[in-house]
């Protein structure tokens, strides 16, 4: 009988001490591994390399797995793997995919030597797989502390990005990954829930969201598809910036959409004077360059101007 | 033997406050923003349906997910000007169906002939039911589509959930959550289309 009574006061003990020792664990070594390795994946991610970028996603991917039986306790260091991962497959998906996808029709089997081929749109698959988790675990994250005691959780670079802003980066990234894939119901749902209203307050999003130039095309385009119907002149704003983001990637009249864009600026020639912000001369949207300024660019000259100039 | 248990309890404390991989880890649970893919594209005029249902081994006579095959019912049908017929093709050399699952590994299609593996049953039911490419006529056309995952052990199927294990993550992912893809050729172009899987 009294050896019964005495058992579970030793347990009830063992158990209370193990909590605290825990929850001191968690404290004291877990936030500081979390914090480099995130600062670890931001670095390979920035490079943009292929492999660099599959070595992010392990990283990141370490993150959740760690913290998988306790995610209430790395709310925001979960959050931000979410964030990493959805960005460095947006990434991926443009500039240098790791992803493999089978290559001919007898590529079922990864052992037999099969050929494989990059897979930039299973990057985008996975990039709106994560984007939407990183969305769900926004409330969790929002408005948690980035410290906690003299420790923080986050690499200065993503502390500065801050909660808000990379639950932007992911709607960007779900906008982007829509407009991709052609889905314009999805794409414009998420335009209209962001308020990206008018040039500018899109261009302030961009900005607060730290949208890639990639993703910056596929979403000025994106508006220019919803505007070019009912507000020629507010779609042209965006079909300029579509192109010039185009321009900015290297890409230029070669790009897929450039010459729907051209083509639609020509239809629409009667609607818009095209005149340079430095001599006022009229630019002509082929030339992209006002050829009395050297130097002056198109995408400036019609930016500036369009809003004064336009006529109906 | 009272020292013994104790060590053994704080022993216990000490591993489970070392970060020791879940094998299993929740990813975050069903996302609340998570949108399906849409059902059809209609810049060029065509209805195009993708579906999946986990009762089709009534139809095939095998459970064909045991396997690691996943059968897609595709539905295209063509209205306005392009149910003129001629203008939509599937060209059987490149229109290359693949089947991107949510964490992005992407399937190519298989032939019927392929599941003759299972049985000459299975395949003569598959290949009565596949969908054939060619021009698409204004009734349409409707048929199935058949995805073998690469590595079958890496992959659990129950229902419309794939759990997919990638080296210590494994993602439980829906099918309806998956994305299928296409190229068509629409008076002489060569677009991609892209569609999002649904339940039947």
């Amino acid at each position: 009988m009294k050896r019964a009574m005495k058992r579970p006061n030793i347990g009830i003990a063992a158990v209370v001490f193990g909590v605290l020792l825990a929850s001191g664990c968690s404290t004291l070594d877990v936030y500081e591994p979390n914090r480099e390795t995130l600062a670890s994946a931001l670095g390979d991610l920035e490079s943009g390399e292929p492999a660099k970028l599959e070595r992010a996603e392990a990283s990141a991917r370490s993150i959740l797995v760690s913290t998988g039986n306790v995610p209430k306790s790395y709310s925001v260091q979960r959050f931000f793997a979410q964030y990493l991962l959805a960005r460095l497959h947006m990434t991926a998906s443009s500039s240098g995919p790791f992803l493999q996808e089978p290559k001919e029709k007898d590529a079922f089997d990864l052992t037999a030597g099969a050929s494989f081929q990059p897979s930039p749109i299973g990057h985008l698959v996975a990039t709106s797989y994560h984007a939407a988790y990183g969305l769900g675990m926004f409330k969790a994250a929002s408005g948690q502390p980035l410290s906690v005691g003299k420790q923080k959780l986050l690499p200065p670079e993503l502390e500065a990005l801050g909660v808000e802003n990379a639950a932007r980066h992911l709607q960007l990234c779900l906008i982007a990954v829509y407009a991709r894939l052609q889905f314009d119901d999805l794409t414009n749902l998420y335009l209209n829930r962001i308020g990206a209203t008018d040039a500018e307050a899109l261009d302030r999003l961009l900005v607060e969201g730290d949208a890639s130039l990639d993703m910056k095309l596929w979403i000025y385009r994106a508006m220019w598809l919803q505007l070019k119907k009912n507000d020629p002149q507010a779609a042209y704003l965006f079909a300029a910036n579509c192109l010039a983001s185009a321009d900015d990637l290297g890409q230029g009249t070669d790009h897929v959409h450039a010459k729907a864009i051209s083509s639609w600026f020509a239809e629409n020639s009667s609607k818009f004077n095209f005149v340079c912000p430095t001599c006022k001369n009229p630019v002509t949207v082929e030339s992209r360059t006002c050829l009395a300024c050297v130097g002056s660019e198109w995408k400036d000259a019609v930016y500036q101007e369009v809003k004064a100039e336009v006529s109906n | 033997m009272k020292q013994n248990r104790f060590a053994l309890v704080l022993a216990a404390c000490l591993l489970g406050c070392s970060s020791i991989p879940d094998p299993n880890p929740d990813l975050g649970g069903e996302p609340e923003e998570f949108n399906d893919f849409e059902a059809a594209t209609g810049e060029y005029s065509i209805n195009v349906e993708a579906e999946f249902d986990p009762g089709y081994r009534k139809l095939f006579g095998a459970e064909l997910l045991e396997y690691g095959i996943i059968a897609i019912r595709l539905k295209v049908k063509p209205y306005g000007a392009m149910a003129e017929g001629g203008l939509v093709r599937f060209l059987p050399s490149s229109w290359e169906p693949r089947l991107y699952l949510q964490d992005g590994t992407g399937l190519l299609s298989m032939d019927a002939e392929d599941l003759k593996e299972i049985s000459e049953k299975t395949y003569q039911l598959a290949f009565e039911a596949r969908f054939t490419p060619g021009n698409l006529e204004a009734e349409g056309e409707e048929g199935f589509l058949f995805f073998k995952v690469p590595n079958k052990q890496s992959f659990r199927f129950r229902d419309h959930t794939i759990t997919h294990t990638r080296g210590k993550t494994t993602r439980a992912m829906d099918l309806y959550h998956s994305l299928l893809s296409f190229n068509v050729s629409i008076d002489g172009d060569s677009k991609p289309m892209y569609v999002g899987v649904k339940p039947q």
